[in-house]
């Protein structure tokens, strides 16, 4: 059980950051295609910070009641709770294109704003990997191409 | 280390308007916008048809799946294709996710992605 946080700046060395995530993500308890989409999701969360956040910012991970949980936090403050676009943005060279995508591959996504800093948060359950019997949980994905 | 993907030339038995390259590495916001820049040298003003195999790639993010539509775009114009061979359960995840993965011509192993070229640029 990996319960202690950890935190790494976000710089364009983002195959460092990467490996980092999957470590802690594995540790935690993840595995398969639910590792696979936190790394997906945590990696466009960094590359928001680095194209739209000023270029900096820290990435923290950590693991509470097997909800793995990823802070990504930058020193801008520009990004609005309820960023997260519930549709796949049309055009896909700005940062929704990205927000869509982390709330497509986790299981939630929320953003705090406070004055200079915004934080994206991204939450994977460890044991979501089987869908509940009533199915509840299960998100819709399966976006179409246009 | 900062992420790397290189690009090598593949020879295969096949027309001179198709490229066939290998990627890589990772690719990723790091990187794209060079191998875009790559890639599209490779092409040249007259190839239409490019296959990439993707087997060696260990990482594809939105920014690659950009530059990939953009090369898309370009060999569209000239009533070509883009042919991904090779793809990982990552790589695959993301191009399914994102629903892209309908955009381009997906093969699971490039002599497979050479004979899709091969038959649908070849006048029957």
């Amino acid at each position: 059980m990996v319960d202690h946080r950890r935190q790494w700046p976000i710089t364009d060395d983002l195959a460092a950051l990467r490996e980092n995530i999957q470590r802690y993500a594995v540790q935690a308890g993840l595995t398969g295609p639910r590792l696979d989409d936190l790394v997906i999701a945590a990696n466009e969360a960094a590359i928001n910070v680095l194209e739209h956040g000023g270029g900096a910012g820290t990435l923290a991970i950590s693991c509470d009641g097997g909800v793995v949980a990823v802070d990504v936090a930058d020193h801008v403050g520009a990004l609005p709770p309820g960023a997260v676009p519930g549709e796949r943005p049309g055009g896909r060279a700005d940062r929704g294109f990205g927000l869509w995508l982390m709330g497509e591959l986790c299981d939630s996504v929320t953003i705090d704003q406070i004055p200079g800093q915004s934080t994206v948060r991204l939450f994977m359950r460890v044991d979501g990997g089987d869908p509940p019997a009533g199915g509840g949980a299960a998100s819709l994905r399966g976006a179409h191409w246009a | 280390m900062t992420a790397a993907v290189v690009m090598t030339p593949v020879s295969a038995p096949v027309a001179d308007h198709v490229l066939v390259v290998a990627l890589d590495g990772a690719l990723d916001y790091t990187n794209a916008e060079r191998l875009r820049q790559d890639v599209e040298a490779a092409l040249g003003g007259e190839r239409h048809e490019l296959v990439l195999d993707l087997s060696l790639l260990s990482f594809c993010d939105s920014t690659g799946i950009r530059i990939l539509l953009a090369v898309r775009k370009l060999l569209q114009e000239r009533n070509g294709a883009v042919t991904l061979a090779g793809l990982n359960p990552r790589l695959t995840r993301i191009f399914t996710t994102t629903g892209l993965i309908n955009g381009f011509a997906v093969a699971p192993g490039l002599a497979e992605a050479v004979d899709m070229v091969v038959a649908r640029s070849t006048p029957r």
